[in-house]
């Protein structure tokens, strides 16, 4: 019989004019899902006001349909009014999927839309496959990421789910690739005021490097011992062009006075070239975040830290000596970074 | 002002001993025995929250939970933070709910007790982590909803200021109340609840009550008002050959610095 479905929408989200990389991860497997039934189509969902050029972006990916849904007070993002309009649309279309990046926006706006169209939501999936019975089986982390349990959607329509960056692979795209374009206006009357309001935005300072993008992440642990060694992590990190993520612990402890950075289930995933982590004790919750990395080297005091398991080398010492020699040799000519 | 605040709390397996959760080889279930349950940590900074908000403006606090029966131990934990009364739905019929089911069915627990100024939750649970059951929550119950809290701030009684951190910044806005916030962990410092304060909990409200005491809609409760079914359950396993790297600190770091000289 195959898979039976006819349509999977990818909500894009915008970073800078350029759709955000979790599109394209979606997009991949969105096309190895839809390979296996028969004329099922692949499409963006984009929202806001606008949208032409990002639309044509949007469009080199490979969907085969770009949504453009646009009108006044979708300029930014507003969840009610997204809600709504996301509704219209999926009322008016009938997609049997609609996917999209867990990102801030996607994490709130997801459980919002599917309660509202009373539909089945597989959240910070870590797969997603043609299960048994033919249906697509969604894989979420639960427990910290220490059990992965299948979810199936089998009767509500559209089947939702959430990815965050860094989990799915993305292929590069064919910049030729073209695709319909759909507009759409959404009712968003004048009468229905909003009982949120925007009022101001304050941007965080962006790190040097962006930790989903560096070639080599550093992690800090709760091994690192003390604040100043923090401190001395990024340092290091400043001087090797490398980012700088941490652990629960750090936040915990106060170094770091955000989660923006945190490496795990409830942060962020990477995969960079190397991975190097400093009094990491290797949590499973933590190792769902980077265990995809290229090379991956840990310093630990405990000889039985769990961090050991997987990683391709492992270092059993005291993170804080370890660091100093690093900064140490760095001082010294022989070293001399490219970023000096 | 005087503010009702309603704060939902989940009784979770203690999020310290997720590492020893296994699988039933046969059964393929979860096996989480002499695992106890504690407040999902989130929720304790929701509680946090809505104590420090009574000490400004003067109102009340109802905890709420839809849980097994053994969860009166965690609502009255709650009491004991500080909360006035404590409700727990408890029956089967409600059981086996995902986040869709479960938040219509707090949805309901909550109407029926009472109208509340603002409904305070932990943005996700330690188990499950999916952060639905706020929004949720909110939509069920017609309110603005509001995730990923950083600030609160009482600014009327008819408005709340809430800060909410985005990847690349926080966002402030004016909600409306009546409303649905969730909170991150990063909002604020719980407090140590006193051993006596425990004595006190005991004398406070906690009332359970069951599915037919709420007027629940079959077609949206448990599991048939739940659209996501669960299947396989496996234990990932991770693991790679270790090589080590030894010596003293000053050829280790060399070591380390060689190898990062490939990917610079």
């Amino acid at each position: 019989m195959g898979l039976r479905i006819k349509s999977i929408w990818i909500l894009a989200e915008q970073c800078d004019g350029r759709v955000t990389r979790v599109f394209n991860e979606l997009y991949t497997k969105a096309r190895e899902i839809a390979s296996q039934a028969d004329g099922c189509r692949v499409c963006g969902v984009l929202l806001g006001r606008d949208l032409d050029a990002f639309a044509a972006t949007v469009a080199k990916s490979g969907v085969d349909t770009v949504y453009c849904v646009e009108h006044p007070k979708l300029e930014a993002y507003q969840c009610d009014y997204y809600v709504k309009a996301i509704k219209d649309l999926v009322e008016k279309f009938s997609p049997d999927a609609l996917w999209m990046g867990a990102s801030v926006m996607g994490a709130e706006l997801a459980p919002s839309v599917a309660a509202a169209l009373r539909t089945g939501l597989a959240a910070h999936c870590v797969d997603i496959s043609v299960g048994k019975d033919e249906q697509i089986a969604y894989m979420v982390p639960a427990f910290g990421g220490n059990v992965i349990g299948e979810i199936l959607i089998p009767e509500t329509r559209p089947q939702m789910a959430t990815v965050r960056a860094g989990i799915l692979d993305a292929k590069p795209c064919a910049e030729d690739a073209k695709a319909e374009i759909v507009r759409y206006t959404p009712s968003l009357p004048d009468e229905y005021v909003s009982p949120v309001e925007l009022l101001s935005f304050q941007p965080t300072e962006s790190p040097a490097q962006k930790l989903e993008d560096a070639d080599i992440v550093l992690c800090a642990g709760r091994g690192l011992g003390s604040e100043a060694y923090w401190e001395k992590l990024n340092l290091l990190g400043r001087k090797i062009n490398a980012a700088v993520g941490y652990t629960r612990c750090v936040v915990d402890s106060k170094w770091a006075d955000t989660e923006c950075n945190m490496i795990g289930t409830s942060g962020k995933s990477v995969k960079p070239k190397l991975y190097l982590g400093f009094g990491v004790s290797g949590a499973t919750h933590h190792v769902c975040g980077m265990s995809k990395s290229g090379t991956i080297i840990s310093v630990n005091k405990d000889s039985n830290a769990k961090i050991f398991g997987i990683s391709d080398y492992k270092v059993v010492a005291k993170s804080e000596r370890i660091i100093d020699a690093m900064l140490a040799s760095y001082a010294e000519d022989k070293n001399r970074t490219r970023c000096d | 002002m005087s503010l009702k605040i309603a704060v939902c709390i989940k009784p979770v397996p203690d999020p310290e001993c997720y590492d020893r959760i296994t699988i039933d080889p046969i059964k393929k279930t979860l096996v989480r025995k002499d695992i106890p349950s504690v407040i999902s940590s989130a929720d304790k900074h929701a509680l946090e929250l809505a104590v420090q908000m009574r000490e400004r403006h003067d109102g009340s606090i109802s905890v709420f939970s839809m849980a097994p029966p053994e969860a009166r131990a965690q609502l009255l934990e709650a009491l004991a933070f500080g909360a006035d009364d404590a409700y727990l739905l408890s029956d089967r019929r409600v059981g086996g709910a995902d986040t869709l089911a479960t938040s219509y069915a707090l949805s309901a627990l909550i109407q029926h007790v009472g109208h509340y100024d603002m409904i305070l939750l932990g943005n996700e649970s330690d188990d499950g982590a999916t952060a639905h059951v706020p929004s949720q929550l909110g939509e069920w119950m017609s309110l603005p909803h509001m995730t990923d809290a950083v600030g609160v701030r009482v600014e009327s009684d008819s408005a709340v200021l809430v800060d909410k951190e985005f990847e690349t910044g926080i966002a402030r806005y004016r909600v409306q109340l009546p409303c649905v916030i969730a909170v991150r962990k990063t909002i604020n410092d719980v407090r140590y609840i006193p051993v006596k304060n425990f004595f006190a909990a005991k004398r406070k409200p906690l009332t359970v009550l069951g599915a037919d005491d709420l007027a629940l809609d079959n077609a949206y409760i448990g599991l048939n008002g739940s659209p996501t079914k669960p299947g396989e359950l496996i234990t990932p396993q991770y693991s790679r050959n270790t090589v080590p790297i030894e010596g003293t600190d000053e050829e280790i770091a060399q070591a380390i610095i060689d190898k990062i000289k490939i990917y610079m």
